[in-house]
């Protein structure tokens, strides 16, 4: 393990939490193998705009090796200290850079076949890190819905076939009025267990995401494909620069969406600045996500889960575009005629999706779990009392099934 | 063998086992045997004239969406055609870069390259092509490659300086024909075969296509332009395409050792499942039409072996640092074992193979099928098709 002292580096592109948290966890930053610091670095220094459940986690885990003895320390993170770099990568100033740091050491541990390595260092610390945890479970227990296959016509395959074995498959549900009862019950659940117009620190905990344009209602969190059609445009008309100035590669085109802030995609100005960088991560790190409305909602719920951990979550998903050559709908061309069928399949996938990545939360033995073929009669309800790989056909309306759920 | 490395070994084997398990239920492939100790079928006593037709998909498809019972739906042709014809392998582990120009590379040089993935760059490493010609002392025309993506430019021929041009495979990459044949023409009704490159916005940089190699190539293939044109206008992808070009090579010009790297399925990047499901049925169905044509063809029948195998796997489901099908990216065990099929004259038909074996196993076996020695290439024969 590198064994240094708190280097006089430069924290200057840290906003100010961040900064100060770098500054407090010096020492401790300090002892820590490279690999290992610039992780934990480049998750310091996007603190001021991580969701609260994040900061939680980066401060438990700064807390937790800050207590441990030096030998404890070696011994959690050893498998960081054994990978080798080159000189080009020492180098860097993984303090200023940390993102420019990974994206080298990303391509170095691949290059030098050194990534199993790194995944097997990060799992064991992850399990560490993962035991010595106080279970954090939410007061209440998570609801996620997720409705799709707007515009579509019946399935021609199978509906929620991942899903079925985890729950109860409906196939005579009622489907008037069921979008707006389930508005209705989400944006309910946001004024029982409400934070609007709480502190930060409590905020973002109920979501609504649509592929389409938003039904008006009332969460803490509403985002939508449509809401982001002007940052969308800006991004591409950035991409479509560098692409016709051939001057930068892929890697180069990375660097610069890494670098990119809120306010250069019109994400800035009266947004609240976390949502404004989350919005913009969903379209400079998500892959598809600024093409395909499908692909937006589903990658939107696997960060939302991922990094806000919300207690409610509704997805609707809308038809995307059909395909045509990347470059062409990379270019900001109206978009295409939508793929209603397509799309149902797209969604279908992205419930199972969302239901995983809620599975992975704190809770998930608590959790409920709705996914509804909009306008038709199937649907899939997974949750405590519920029981596993059934199927009912029992004329029920949406209230009933989300009484189920209750 | 550290923790990682058999923790690879350990879910590889699993993955190779579930395979076979998955198709043993498969009624079509009920009469399924296993391999373990045995002779050589026919040892070096090849056909004289013996030719070899490699299929890569440069995207992987995972078993949730092929051999697993979900999934047998999208891969009817290999199921039902291909795999009783021929030797299966249920674990092919790739332990390079998971990026498909280098892991293609890898594949045809049988070393792991480390090339920039982006990079207009050729392999380090002979090449299979280059092995091919120069040992056997083939003509330029009886190598060729036939890539959709930009990348694949430099794939024909390595860097090495025993072997390198002189000796390389001609490489097609069908869209920029295309292009080419479109040139001052509206390309509105052609879209659809002309993206390919689904890893990154930004093309790789290309050679450009002068008139005259447009013309050359055109004349090699005997095709005229305007039936090319026309032709391309009832293709559904640039997979579609390039199996078009294949067959048009197969025709004039009958290459003993011809390389073909599909790439529909890499639309999985986008995220779009339904689009990744279409190219797997895509593929598959490719598969079957370009193993039909070799049985068709009297200059291949009865003296070709066809290698298919995805180039590495996509992330698992379970893998909390990946997003499933869309990418892959995690590197986990999934991501880098995958199968391959055999078919041939003298291979041994509906028989799987359970043990693992390499990615860069691919070389040396096409060095004991065409009678060349890959002497950079490491890996080894596979026996069990020999």
């Amino acid at each position: 393990m590198a064994q240094q002292g708190f280097p006089s580096c430069d924290l200057s592109p840290y906003p100010p939490k961040a900064r100060n948290l770098a500054e407090a966890n010096g020492k401790l930053l300090g002892l820590l193998p490279v690999v290992f610091r610039v992780i934990l670095l480049r998750e310091i220094l996007s603190y001021d705009w991580k969701f609260p459940a994040e900061r939680r986690e980066l401060e438990e885990q700064l807390r937790l090796l800050a207590g441990l003895s030096e030998s404890e320390l070696t011994l959690c993170v050893q498998g960081f200290a054994g990978i080798k770099l080159n000189a080009s990568i020492e180098r860097l100033d993984g303090w200023a850079d940390p993102a420019g740091f990974m994206e080298q050491l990303t391509d170095w541990l691949w290059s030098s076949g050194q990534m199993e390595r790194f995944r097997a260092a990060a799992q064991a610390f992850a399990a560490f890190a993962s035991a010595a945890k106080t279970p954090d479970p939410p007061p209440e227990a998570r609801l996620g819905i997720v409705v799709i296959g707007q515009g579509a016509q019946k399935s021609d395959a199978p509906l929620f076939r991942k899903l079925r074995a985890h729950g109860v498959y409906f196939d005579n549900i009622k489907p008037e009025g069921g979008l707006e009862t389930l508005l209705e019950a989400a944006h309910q659940r946001s004024l029982a267990h409400g934070t609007l117009g709480q502190a930060q620190s409590s905020r973002y905990k109920h979501w609504y995401i649509d592929g389409d344009v938003a039904r008006p209602s009332l969460f803490d969190v509403q985002l939508s494909y449509a809401q982001l059609q002007q940052p969308r445009g800006l991004l591409l008309e950035r991409i479509q620069q560098v692409i016709a100035s051939q001057s930068a590669g892929p890697e180069s085109l990375r660097s610069l969406l890494a670098k990119m802030r809120p306010e250069e995609i019109g994400l800035g100005g009266g947004m609240d600045p976390v949502l404004g960088h989350f919005a913009m991560s969903l379209l400079t790190e998500g892959s598809g996500t600024q093409v395909f409305s499908t692909t937006f909602v589903q990658w939107a719920a696997r960060e939302c889960l991922r990094r806000a951990q919300p207690e409610t979550l509704l997805l609707r998903y809308a038809p995307r575009q059909q395909l045509r050559p990347m470059n062409v709908m990379l270019s900001q061309a109206k978009p295409g005629p939508p793929d209603p069928q397509g799309s149902l399949v797209d969604a279908d996938m992205g419930a199972y999706y969302t239901w995983l990545n809620m599975s992975r939360l704190p809770g998930a033995d608590r959790m409920r779990f709705l996914a509804w073929f909009e306008g038709h009669s199937e649907a899939i309800a997974v949750g405590p009392g519920l029981p596993a790989g059934a199927s009912s056909r029992n004329p029920l309306d949406m209230r009933q099934l989300l009484a189920m759920l209750s | 063998m550290n923790a990682s490395v058999s923790l690879l070994h350990e879910v590889s084997a699993r993955q190779g086992w579930q395979r076979r398990e998955f198709l043993r239920a498969l009624g079509g492939v009920a009469g399924l045997g296993a391999l373990s100790g045995f002779a050589p079928l026919r040892a070096m006593n090849m056909p004289r004239g013996q030719k070899a037709v490699v299929v890569t998909f440069g995207g992987g498809a995972r078993d949730e969406e092929t051999f697993a019972p979900e999934g047998q739906e999208n891969i009817p042709y290999m199921l039902r055609e291909l795999i009783p014809q021929g030797t299966f392998y249920t674990q092919v582990i790739n332990r390079g870069i998971l990026g498909h120009y280098v892991a293609t590379a890898s594949l045809a040089t049988g070393r792991y390259e480390t090339l920039d993935n982006f990079a207009l760059v050729p392999p380090s490493h002979a090449t299979v092509f280059e092995y091919f010609r120069h040992d056997l002392r083939r003509p330029a025309t009886d190598a060729w490659v036939i890539a959709p993506s930009n990348g694949f430019n430099c794939i024909g021929s390595s860097d090495n300086r025993s072997f390198g041009a002189n000796f390389g495979a001609g490489v097609i990459l069908p869209k920029h024909l295309l292009a080419a044949a479109l040139q001052e023409q509206s390309s509105v009704d052609y879209e659809h075969l002309l993206s390919d490159n689904y890893e990154s916005p930004i093309a790789v940089p290309t050679a450009a296509f002068s008139v005259e190699d447009i013309h050359r190539t055109a004349e090699l293939l005997k095709l005229s332009l305007d039936n090319f044109r026309t032709h391309a206008r009832s293709l559904a992808s640039p997979d579609e395409l390039s199996v078009y070009i294949a067959r048009t090579l197969m025709q004039q010009l009958s290459p003993s050792l011809l390389w073909i790297t599909l790439h529909d399925i890499d639309i999985a990047h986008s995220g779009a499942y339904s689009l990744y499901l279409d190219g797997i049925r895509r593929s598959d169905r490719l598969c079957g039409e370009l193993w039909r044509a070799i049985q068709n063809d009297p200059e291949y029948a009865g003296r070709t072996t066809l290698f298919i195998l995805p180039d590495f796997g996509r992330d698992s489901d379970l893998e909390a640092s990946g997003n499933g099908f869309q990418h892959h990216r995690s590197g986990d065990a999934l991501s880098r074992t995958t199968w391959m099929i055999v078919l041939g004259p003298g291979v041994r038909q509906n028989v799987v193979v359970d043990r693992p074996v390499d990615s860069l196993d691919l070389v040396p076996t096409l060095g004991a099928v065409l009678g060349f020695s890959p002497t950079q290439a490491q890996g080894q024969r596979l026996h069990e098709v020999l």
